[in-house]
């Protein structure tokens, strides 16, 4: 009887699939339920979860919005923006890398990686800790465990990217039904149900990525036609040319700074941050610095100086979006809809220029911050078996190829095909009895191999021996409904199915994959609880530490707020000096992730109000 | 494969779109592995391999280009390859065109522009006359004939964007 109550309780739990919005910034989880989709928020209402994770010195690791708070207080070792990593190889990411506050290295096979205390992540582990974080709130918010989901990336992410997510996904304990556009699932939560037929633009411009995807809306078949975009284009980098300017302006003021050290870069940036979200309602913007003696100074920033400052790369997505608008075979006169977003669209620029373009007034029903997570949801009803009035079909971004002689790249399927999409192709051998043949796949536009992207490498093996040119192995190119290339092999002649392993170029192998699975199991078997209990207390002493230095910081809080975090610093303070010694009596865990719990709601109020002062001290420190 | 088989569709030119359309998205809605997640994972593999042949089957038959070679195939297995050889006279016309398109500048462009596309058209026009009279070999030169047109535009397109 009991047995069998468990049972039907597992069952529908395994039935819940949500859908996931990983994004550079923040993430978000949303389910559909009997009156739509809906966003899966914490006990405080807030959906948006921080895409941020920060090891601790001492071990475990503090995520979302308690690694946020800490952001200024531990610049090196908070590890953001980690989406503009994946997938990536050490080479690809230099240049971004220069700009983090957190050390990037390349890795033996050439792979970006994050170094923190001597120990390297790669941005797929990372990427897991933050699904994990989106899972726990998830099914604290449903009441029940979720183990499957719908997770979107950007639209141009390449297949690299795709199936690193996917790792990610899979390190941390999710079942990924699918991996959906963002465009796309935002499409499906733009208050288009699929009822009217019709074009839509989407227009997504995010903090890491830009996409723009045309689609066809017809009889419940949301089809794209056409998607262009850039994954390396966002509200990131708007904050880092602001950040430049500011910090140049004062120095030009104040004569040179000591601003070099990460923890300034990271507070001017997120000061910077704050006067963008500013201009975005005011004509213009001022940061006021405190220097001490009775000084003070100002950085005052007009919208028209914003404007033409990010105008270059706003031009460059009206770029992408008259190239995916071309591909569609569709004219600006046959759109229906143009739908924003992304926060970055709350830009006016952006709007005034995505109206002029495409003459359309742009739709802005739904939180350009949660669309996406909320037509993920959608897809993963209907992937679950719940919706069967709507269907989604996707395009692949970029043309894949293999290398023919001479270095030049052949394209099997081309850019913008509806996937599932399949190409077949036979290969010979050169050489009398050759049993291996190496196959080198690319992604990209351009004719040689140089100019586009490898994805991977892979060798048939066990061809018969046989004349050269006789034997006929036909390798079959699948594009599955994820993005996702799969290669199958099977030898003509004598029907002998040949072996590929695929090496490759930009992410974990399966076994690196399978390993740090492994890993983690073991690590969840090797008494879980004490581990706990000693991340617990390195959590709960770095968020003191953290917390003394915001007070001190922050002149001007209301005093009932400074009371109130006080009052919850102490507790956590008195929790910690009555266990000293690296692990916790495991009867005080629940106490003291308590009074953690109730520190970290009452400071990431305070976090964005210490910026200020932060600036102002990075400002007057000595190096 | 048939594209026309694939979208339960007549072997011909002229298809009304919106049949052709109609066709392709409801045979996606039976096929797609979106749909059938409730079966087993062989089935789904089959799906899957039977969504993209309708993708294929769609992505042919959508383009007048694709679809008139699709017919070619069907009607006449191998007259494609075998025309393959064009006239001197053709591949010297060619050559002159080429050199002119090298060396459009400013308003020579647009007239060139609309002349080949005249001819483009005409080339089109002609293969479907020639599809429906069933004169293969005579269509399949034209498609390749074409193809050096449609060739010649995009490296005129190319060159003046």
């Amino acid at each position: 009887m009991t047995l069998q109550t468990q049972h039907s309780a597992g069952a529908a739990d395994a039935r819940v699939v949500i859908g996931i919005d990983l994004g550079t910034t923040y993430s978000a989880a949303a389910v559909q339920t009997g009156h739509g989709p809906k966003v899966l928020r914490d006990p405080d209402g807030n959906g948006l979860i921080p895409s941020v994770v920060t090891p601790l010195a001492g071990g475990g690791l503090l995520v979302g919005r308690e690694a946020k708070a800490l952001s200024l207080d531990l610049p090196d070792r908070t590890i953001h923006s980690i989406k503009r990593l994946i997938g990536r190889s050490g080479q690809e990411v230099l240049d971004e890398a220069r700009r983090l506050p957190y050390p990037v290295v390349v890795d033996e096979r050439g792979l970006a990686r994050v170094r923190i205390d001597g120990r390297l992540w790669s941005p797929e582990e990372i990427s897991a800790r933050i699904l994990e974080r989106v899972r726990d709130q998830a099914a604290a918010a449903l009441g029940m465990p979720v183990r499957r989901a719908v997770i979107t990336v950007p639209a141009y992410f390449d297949d690299a990217q795709r199936q690193a997510t996917k790792d990610a996904a899979a390190l941390a304990g999710l079942e990924c039904l699918r991996i959906v556009n963002e465009p796309t699932a935002a499409s499906l939560a733009a208050g288009i149900d699929g009822s009217k037929d019709g074009n839509v633009l989407v227009y997504d411009l995010g903090g890491g990525t830009f996409d723009v995807s045309v689609l066809r809306i017809q009889s419940g078949v949301f089809r794209v036609l056409a998607t262009a975009g850039n994954t390396h284009l966002g509200g990131d980098d708007f904050d880092h040319a602001l950040a430049e300017r500011i910090l140049a302006a004062l120095a030009a003021r104040q004569g040179p700074l000591r601003v070099a050290n990460a923890y300034a870069m990271q507070a001017v940036r997120r000061s910077a941050e704050g006067l963008k979200i500013a201009l975005s309602s005011q004509d213009s913007a001022t940061l006021h610095l405190d220097l001490g003696n009775g000084e003070a100074t100002e950085f005052t920033i007009t919208r028209a100086e914003f404007e033409a400052m990010i105008a270059p790369w706003i031009d460059e997505t009206m770029a992408c979006v008259q190239r995916a608008v071309r591909d569609s075979g569709l004219a600006f006169a046959d759109l229906d809809h143009v739908v924003l977003v992304g926060g970055s669209t709350r830009i006016p620029l952006v709007r005034r220029r995505i109206a002029e373009l495409t003459g359309k007034t742009p739709n802005t029903e739904v939180d350009p911050d949660l669309s996406v997570a909320l037509g993920a949801a959608i897809q993963a009803d209907i992937l679950a078996g719940g919706t069967r009035s709507l269907l989604l079909l996707d395009v692949i971004p970029l043309s894949l190829g293999i290398e023919t002689m001479g270095g030049v790249v052949s394209k099997l399927i081309l850019r913008n095909a509806t996937i599932p999409a399949s190409h077949t192709e036979e290969f010979s051998t050169q050489v009398d009895n050759q049993t291996a043949v190496a196959i080198h796949v690319y992604q990209g536009e351009r004719e040689l191999t140089k100019d586009c992207r490898k994805l991977g490498s892979f060798t048939l093996r066990g061809i018969p021996p046989m004349p050269a040119g006789l034997p006929r192995v036909a390798v079959t190119f699948l594009v599955d409904a994820d993005g996702v290339l799969k290669v199958i092999a099977k030898e003509q002649r004598t029907g002998v199915e040949a072996s590929i392993q695929v090496v490759p170029s930009h992410g974990l192998t399966r076994e690196e994959v399978r390993l740090m699975m492994a890993e983690s199991i073991a690590m969840a078997e090797s008494d879980m609880a004490a581990r706990e209990s000693v991340e617990l207390r390195n959590k709960a002493a770095a968020m003191v530490r953290g917390t003394r230095r915001a007070l001190e910081l922050a002149g001007s809080l209301p005093p009932d707020q400074v009371y109130s975090i006080k009052k919850a610093l102490r507790q956590v303070e008195q929790e910690l000096d009555a266990h000293p010694g690296p692990a916790l009596p495991l009867d005080a865990v629940p106490g003291l992730r308590e009074k953690v719990e109730e520190l970290s709601r009452r400071t990431a109020q305070v976090a964005d109000d210490v910026i200020g002062a932060a600036v102002k001290r990075a400002l007057l420190e000595a190096p | 494969m048939d594209p026309f088989a694939t979208l339960e569709l007549e072997v011909r030119m002229d298809l009304d779109p919106a049949t052709l359309e109609g066709n392709y998205l409801r045979l996606s809605r039976l096929s797609h592995p979106d749909l059938l997640g409730s079966l087993p994972a062989e089935a789904q593999i089959e799906a899957m391999a039977r969504s993209a042949r309708l993708n294929d089957a769609y992505r042919v038959l959508r383009d007048p280009w694709h679809r008139a070679r699709a017919i070619l195939d069907l009607r006449a297995p191998g007259a494609f390859a075998g025309a393959k050889r064009l006239s001197g006279e053709f591949l010297a016309g060619m050559m002159d065109l080429a050199e002119e398109i090298a060396t459009a500048r400013g308003d020579a462009v647009a007239p060139l522009r609309a002349r080949l596309r005249r001819t483009i058209d005409g080339y089109l026009q002609r293969i479907c006359e020639q599809l429906a009279r069933g004169e293969y070999h005579a269509a399949a030169v034209s498609l390749h004939e074409s193809n050096y047109h449609r060739k010649a535009l995009h490296d005129l397109d190319a060159a003046s964007a």
